[in-house]
């Protein structure tokens, strides 16, 4: 199922088009990334999916029922994480939680319960009675989040939920996203960070000025430009091993040998890292080092758009 | 509604004012009937800023209550406005109008005669509008439907569109078939009948070399001439089939954007890259087409010294950009000319970038092959 | 329910900002004891009763010179000191260098009097005095013209201090320091509620709660309302606070009619509120804040906030200005109300405020529901 349908999206900002006749579906149960350099119409359209922006032309359905005319509905059933943090600095950590899921109509024990467990959830369950200004950079983005998701919305929005933080609140931050995830929740997430969207996102869709260049799993997207991955394997000298027991292995090319290093070329859409190196260490070879040179979204981005994501 | 409404109670307010003042003209009289005005506006505006439906009647009441008080204790020129508010609660209502109708000429019966004239304007005359703005909506309603019923329409053509597309791929198919079936019966026909009969003279030759070898160099000779023939017609007949080669591919391109760049005076080059070769006559006009639009372009704006086109193909895409070292641009805005390429694009499933954020580019970006899964 | 939930929320931070507290609390009641009792003597009534000086002109004949009088001895006997105008002097100048306070021509169609600028309040007084008289005097001319037989009795002198009492320097209350700073300061503080309601719309945008509220299942009306109400209940508890501290602490007198003293000053927070939310969306960035601020401070000063203005010349720019300031209009009906027990001016500013914050909220909901976002 469907839980968001975009036909035609347009928004004109005067004679300028930031978004232009965008069509894309999201389905239930995926982390549907948004991968694109700043102002490529990321932000603008998540700001029309979530109605702080009229659309200039096109429709947006969410769970089948279109945004506007059902805006009730559609508002219930989505969560938003903005990409500015959207939190009252005098309001507690539970009141900022509470006062949001007020709003989608939570009500007294349930409203209780509920904000208790999204603080929970993000980390900040000893830190409910304090105030967003004692609180660091990830700790806010954290409360950020946790005013989206008490409300329980079958589509949550997170729009660069983890610019300008640590590592480490970043990889926790990376980790609830999939945890919502599995418990059922749809994502959307935009970001101009490769290797966040490579790394939790099931779908994507590349953004540039406005318009999706190309869309769909990683494996589909890497394959819009190559379907080669090559492996290099440097070997111990003396290593033996059977270029021939390797040229069988599923997916392998071609093997070729110079001066001790073997160059595999393989099918990147096959996954026999595994199996190339058992064969290498049955046949008693030892492996000094390894490098994998597999296409990125990045260079995907590169190759299509002739720009890379973050210079700009 | 709203806007109607408000527009009648403003005007009657005005009149009750107006007439107020020129009857009574104590100030601290008139004073309260400012302040009952005043109030009554703000009691209105309360209405219309409530939300649901139950609340928006309480709010009405509540008018409807105080016009009465304030007929009673400042002016009864008041009553005046309480058809405006049995007109808001059949709108809110509107099954009750009937009810409300009636309701709204109660009044009548407490009334003297000066004021008697005049409620029953105002009542007709608030009624009157009430009817016409239902009517009025309901026809918007059905014109609103209309546009949902054309947009589907619309939509199913569009559908329809593309499978038409997807027919006339198939057909070009056909179309090569259909090619490819008389190049062999040509064959067949001419040069085929042609070797046959070389065939059966030399045969014949063979025979008679032995025995009468002038008749053998004769059949001999025949069968040479039929054979010169047929070379012949081979000869003409793939000439007649072949393409002209530079009406296609790369070569074309380049020689376009070569003369490009010598009538403008701009530094001009080609390049290439992955298997040119696979890209299909279809591709290449969309290209063509679209490298020429943007060249005029950069001409046309761009104040550059030099352009390059690449076109290189991708696994799974062909692209095509125009890149030029000219001003560029930071927010663009679309012409017709990029319009018309994006739709050229589109016929394929493609999509048109343009960036003007180091010199200007266009991009053209065509899905080929298998395409990936939706 | 939202709507409720908006405006506690709105309480919550207003209560939780120190700044809210000091400028709304704090300030004013540091304000009102340091201008209170820094300007004790300048209200004292003993400081204003030195001894009148008025030049006189008498050019009336008859009834009205005698009439006239009359007055002169009374007025005599409450500290005036009536000088007769000698030929070849110049009135105005005399005035001018202080050798009077005032300069009466009286003539049989009227009394003119040149006040000075030195001595307001003796200058008030003169003038009270005589239309005092002129009102008597006409009644009795009125009379005259119907009965000739009555007028005489009518041009009797009054008796002793009979001009003097319709003025208030006989009544038992005049307004003390700490008294006139309680109100003015009061009104101030109500006026400048028109500052947080500035920040109503800005301040969601500026932490970027706006878009959760916009994407939250909630109205924009409901938005709209929650804040309003909210921001109105901040400042009228403001209000009641710093009433009630004035009235106990520094026992300043508020009069016997507190419900209307409140329903006043309620009007003046509607006001204020609706002013800043209107003005904010008109100027949408955050400028509003500045310029609301300034014209909320000129209008405090102007209005006789910081010290009381006296009586201005009604045409003079400083008399312009001061007219234009809400502060000014509630300073005048509470004070009013509160000495004279006239409420008419009460219910004249009620009014004028509730149709201003009537109209400035129809505006602003106006605007609101035409932007994008917020």
């Amino acid at each position: 199922m469907n839980v968001l349908e975009i036909q035609g999206l347009t928004k004109k900002f005067g004679n300028f088009v930031a978004v232009d006749n965008m069509t894309l579906n999201v389905k239930e149960g995926e982390i549907f990334g948004f991968l694109g350099s700043n102002g490529a119409g990321k932000s603008t359209t998540i700001n029309m999916i979530s109605s702080l922006l009229q659309p200039s032309a096109g429709e947006i359905r969410i769970l089948g029922k279109d945004s506007r005319k059902h805006s009730r509905h559609a508002k219930t059933n989505l969560g938003i994480v903005p990409q500015d943090l959207a939190i009252y600095d005098d309001m507690t950590a539970y009141e900022n939680v509470a006062f949001f899921a007020g709003l989608y109509g939570l009500r007294g024990k349930l409203l209780k319960e509920r904000t208790e467990e999204a603080l929970e959830f993000v980390g900040l369950g000893d830190r409910a009675k304090s105030r967003p200004s004692t609180f660091s950079g990830g700790m806010k983005r954290r409360l950020n989040i946790a005013c989206a998701i008490a409300h329980k919305p079958s589509l949550i929005i997170m729009d660069e939920p983890t610019v300008g933080i640590d590592p480490q609140s970043r990889n926790y931050i990376l980790e609830s996203v999939k945890k919502l995830n599995e418990s059922g929740c749809t994502v959307i997430y935009t970001s101009h960070y490769m290797e966040e969207v490579e790394e939790i996102c099931s779908r994507v869709a590349i953004v540039d000025h406005g318009k999706i260049i190309a869309d769909g799993t990683k494996e589909q997207l890497k394959a819009i430009i190559t379907d080669v991955k090559d492996l290099s394997i440097e070997l111990k000298p003396g290593s033996a091993y059977s270029l021939q027991s390797i040229g069988k292995i599923p997916g392998v090319r071609a093997v070729n040998e110079k001066e001790g290093r073997l160059s595999i070329q393989s099918d990147a859409a096959v996954d026999n890292l595994n199996r190339i190196l058992k064969s290498l260490m049955d046949g008693g070879a030892e492996v000094k080092a390894l490098q994998e040179e597999e296409p990125n979204l990045e260079t995907v981005f590169l190759t299509l758009t002739g720009r890379s994501l973050r210079d700009q | 509604m709203q806007l109607w409404t408000m527009g009648n109670k403003l005007l009657a307010l005005a009149f009750i004012m107006a007439s107020a003042y020129f009857a009574d003209v104590t100030a601290a009289h008139s004073s309260l009937l400012m302040l009952l005005a005043l109030l009554y506006i703000a009691l209105s505006m309360s209405v219309r800023l409530l939300g649901p439906i139950n609340a928006k009647t309480g709010a009405i009441g509540a008018v409807v209550l105080f016009l009465l008080a304030a007929s009673a204790y400042g002016s009864p020129l008041f009553v005046l406005l309480l058809p405006f508010s049995a007109c808001e609660l059949a709108f809110l209502h509107g099954r009750r109008r009937a009810m409300l109708q009636a309701g709204s000429l109660l009044p009548l019966l407490f009334l003297r005669d000066g004021l008697l004239a005049g409620y029953i304007f105002v009542a007709v005359a608030a009624w009157f509008h009430y009817l016409l703005y239902s009517a009025q909506l309901m026809k918007a309603i059905g014109f609103e439907e209309e546009l949902d019923r054309l947009r589907m329409k619309q939509e199913r053509l569009a559908r329809r569109l593309s499978d038409g597309q997807e027919l006339q791929r198939s057909s070009e198919y056909t179309h090569k078939l259909e090619e490819r079936n008389r190049l062999s019966q040509e064959i067949h026909d001419g040069v085929g009948h042609s070797m046959t009969g070389a065939l059966i003279q030399m045969e014949a030759a063979k025979r008679l070399l032995a025995r009468d070898p002038e008749r053998a160099g004769q059949l001999l000779d025949n069968a040479i001439g039929i054979s010169k023939g047929a070379i012949e017609e081979i000869r003409l007949t793939l000439h007649r089939l072949k393409p002209p080669t530079e009406q296609l591919g790369m070569s074309r391109l380049r020689e376009k954007v070569e003369s490009f760049g010598m009538s403008s005076g701009l530094q001009a080059g080609v390049s290439g890259s992955g298997d040119l070769e696979s890209i299909g006559p279809l591709y290449w006009k969309i290209i063509q087409d679209n490298v020429t639009e943007s060249l005029t372009n950069v001409l046309k704006y761009s104040g550059a010294t030099a352009v390059h086109v690449e076109v290189s193909v991708l696994k799974r895409y062909i692209k095509a950009v125009v890149t030029d070292n000219g001003r560029g641009k930071d927010k663009i805005v679309k012409g017709l000319g990029l319009k018309g390429m994006e739709e050229r694009a589109a016929s394929v499933g493609g999509t048109v970038v343009a960036d003007g954020s180091r010199g200007f580019s266009v991009t053209t970006l065509l899905p080929y092959g298998d395409k990936p899964a939706q | 329910m939202n709507v409720i939930q908006i405006a506690f929320k709105e309480m919550l931070l207003s209560f939780r900002n120190r700044r809210t507290l000091f400028f709304m609390l704090a300030f004013p009641l540091v304000l009102m004891l340091v201008l209170g009792t820094a300007l004790a003597n300048a209200f004292s009534t003993t400081a204003a009763m030195d001894t009148v000086r008025v030049l006189v002109q008498d050019q009336s004949s008859g009834a009205a010179q005698q009439g006239f009088a009359g007055f002169r001895a009374e007025m005599e006997k409450s500290g005036f000191a009536f000088t007769d105008f000698k030929p070849g002097m110049d009135g105005a100048a005399e005035v001018e260098k202080n050798n009077y306070d005032d300069y009466a021509v009286v003539t049989n169609s009227g009394i003119k009097l040149y006040g000075s600028d030195r001595n307001a309040v003796a200058s008030n007084m003169t003038q009270g005095m005589l239309s005092a008289y002129a009102d008597r005097y006409n009644a009795a001319a009125a009379i005259g013209a119907a009965d000739p037989a009555k007028a005489a009795t009518a041009f009797q002198p009054a008796p002793s201090g009979g001009y003097v009492k319709e003025l208030s320097l006989d009544l038992d209350r005049m307004p003390g320091s700490m008294d006139y700073y309680a109100v003015a300061l009061t009104v101030m503080i109500a006026l400048w509620g028109a500052m947080s309601a500035a920040n109503l719309v800005n301040s969601e945008i500026r932490q970027g709660t706006a878009a959760r509220l916009v994407a939250a299942p909630v109205r924009k009306g409901e938005i709209f309302a929650g804040k309003v109400l909210g921001n109105l209940a901040v400042n009228m508890l403001c209000v009641l606070v710093v009433i009630t501290f004035s009235k106990v602490v520094y026992h300043a007198y508020w009069g016997d009619n507190l419900p209307l003293v409140l329903l006043v000053l309620l009007s003046v927070v509607v006001l204020s509120t609706s002013l800043g939310l209107a003005l904010s969306y008109l100027l949408k960035s955050s400028a509003s804040g500045g310029l609301i601020s300034l014209a909320v401070q000129l209008a405090s000063f102007f209005g006789g906030a910081y010290f009381p203005l006296g009586v201005v010349e009604k045409n003079s720019l400083l008399g312009i200005a001061a007219s234009l300031s809400p502060i000014r209009w509630a300073n005048m009906a509470l004070n009013n109300m509160i000495y004279l027990g006239d409420s008419t001016q009460v219910i004249q500013t009620i009014g004028l405020n509730a149709g201003l914050a009537a109209l400035l909220l129809a505006a602003s909901a106006y605007m609101m529901s035409k932007r994008e976002g917020l």
